[in-house]
């Protein structure tokens, strides 16, 4: 199917009301927001780099017009620049629907460029929640500390650290807190009490012992 | 500067002390119009003497996965040539040929698509220990094998007898790194190792794949399109963009102060965490390169510029 059906397509299924000339009429405004030029809607997926076809996931996503795009992972797997690209689209886009955008990723250092606010996840639970410039300046969970050192840094060399251990299995999970056998801070009462979520400044939670 | 390891290139005359060698390599693929230039004249020497560790890096298109196809007799080059220790791939009889294949060993980008579903994991390693004879007896086998896991930071118990599905992307990758390490290879040629593993896990593949370097004197042809990892454990560095070389040498100078504006423009895109500069409000135009088909190349480019090495 060509890129221009493609989006068609979403918009049929979606909006009853609206004329198919109409939705014809709209392409080249929803190609213009993504970046994309009008003889991209007679193209086949094949003839499309990477990018290119991220980006027309993007107008697909926006044709109705949403208040919250869930973007998962949207740029593992194309390079820096395209990525960079990509992102920048996006919150284009968010600025001009004034959505949300609920951004799922591992790369802290996107997070860090682009989001406002921050969940950090592990084993299936929030285990931190706050402002982006709090999360980075004073991670205080230790995964969250974990996985920021753990990004590969292009000032100093020497400093590839992991996260010790494996992801925990979520059939059997780990007793007490789910990171507990990975902690490098571990206390006896991790292995015990399932740890609640706290407040620990303005819009900010953590889930540790060490903060109870 | 002494004690840094010799680049991977060496000037020609020094050919014959060469474990692998591309030769001005290029490969295009269909013709007239619609020939695509992958790879255009590019030469790389991986020495036989000392051990290095080289990064390819580019975009996807740039013509890094052509190149580790061409470097592992995948695929035959348009023109140029490859040589193992002084003789073409394409020319070896099959005893040249199957030493190259255990001295040369690669690593995928996809720790999902290289094993059988069929298959428990030790397939994938009892396989090449019987077609390269490494090992008289079952036991010998299983010895080198728990080795070689066990190299990776695997356990041979809670790893052998297992089903792909049942491990992890990370761990799967691992089962690829020792694979490559069963072998007491020279070189591997790692495409894309952890691209596709979970950044926790992506730093311990890194680790052990520079424990290798390091403990076992292998070399490494590291193919990426992450510059922070390459900087983080490669010794050089080589830039291609569409198919050209932009930018080669030491990895500390081509990342700390990149003269070609691709691998400028690469480098500034890489998003550091670090909070203050933003680019959620960048008014950069999205869409530089759309208009071209892949493969088009920018038709703003600069002389090539070469550091510390001597490329032909």
């Amino acid at each position: 199917m060509r890129i221009g059906d493609q989006i068609l397509d979403g918009m049929r299924s979606h909006q009853n009301g609206t004329s198919i000339s109409a939705m014809v009429d709209r392409l080249p405004e929803l190609l213009a927001a993504i970046g994309l030029q009008r003889h991209v809607l007679r193209l086949y997926p094949h003839e499309l780099s990477g990018g290119m076809k991220q980006r027309v996931c993007i107008a697909i996503a926006i044709s109705a017009a949403p208040r919250v795009i869930i973007a998962d992972e949207p740029t593992s797997a194309l390079d820096v620049v395209v990525q960079r690209q990509i992102m920048q689209t996006l919150s284009n886009v968010q600025r001009r629907l004034e959505a949300s955008i609920l951004l799922v990723g591992h790369h802290m250092g996107l997070m860090a460029k682009f989001v406002d606010r921050v969940g950090v996840m592990y084993g299936g639970k929030l285990v931190e929640v706050g402002p982006v410039r709090d999360i980075f300046t004073d991670p205080k969970h230790p995964y969250t500390q974990l996985l920021i050192s753990s990004l590969p840094s292009l000032v100093e060399k020497g400093t590839l650290r992991g996260i010790p251990g494996a992801p925990p299995s979520l059939l059997s999970p780990p007793s007490g807190c789910v990171f507990h056998p990975r902690c490098p801070k571990v206390m006896p009462t991790c292995s015990v009490d399932v740890p609640a979520q706290r407040t620990v400044g303005p819009s900010r939670t953590v889930a540790c012992h060490l903060y109870d | 500067m002494t004690d840094r390891p010799s680049p991977p290139h060496s000037p020609k005359g020094r050919g014959s002390s060469a474990l692998l060698e591309a030769r001005n390599v290029s490969r295009v693929f269909g013709s007239g119009a619609q020939a695509t230039i992958a790879l255009e004249n590019f030469s790389l020497t991986v020495s036989g003497e000392t051990s290095s560790f080289t990064a390819i890096a580019g975009e996807s298109g740039s013509g890094k996965t052509t190149l580790a196809r061409l470097l592992l007799g995948f695929t035959i080059p348009t023109s140029g040539e490859v040589l193992y220790r002084g003789k073409n791939l394409w020319k070896m009889s099959r005893a040249e040929w199957l030493r190259f294949r255990r001295e040369v060993q690669a690593i995928f980008q996809d720790p999902f698509e290289v094993f059988n579903p069929f298959y428990k994991v030790d397939h994938l390693l009892t396989v090449p220990v019987a077609k390269l004879q490494l090992a008289k007896t079952r036991a010998q086998a299983r010895d080198l094998i728990e080795a070689a896991l066990t190299a990776v930071g695997l356990r041979p118990e809670e790893t052998l007898g297992r089903y792909p599905h049942q491990l992890s992307g990370g761990q799967r990758q691992r089962i690829t790194v020792a694979r490559a390490l069963l072998l007491r290879p020279r070189l591997i040629i790692a495409d894309e190792p952890v691209s596709m593993v979970d950044a926790s896990l992506r730093t311990t593949i890194l680790e052990s794949l520079k424990t290798l370097h390091t403990e076992f004197g292998i070399s490494f042809v590291y193919i990426t399109h992450d510059l922070t990892t390459a900087y983080q454990i490669c010794q050089n560095i080589i830039v291609l963009y569409r198919g050209e070389v932009a930018e080669v040498g030491d990895v500390e100078l081509v990342i700390k102060s990149p003269q070609h504006p691709y691998s400028q423009l690469l480098i500034s895109s890489i998003p550091e965490p670090v909070v203050d500069d933003r680019w959620d409000d960048d008014q950069a135009p999205p869409a530089r390169r759309s208009h071209q088909a892949p493969g088009a190349r920018l038709s703003i480019r600069r002389p090539m510029s070469v550091r510390h090495a001597d490329v032909q």
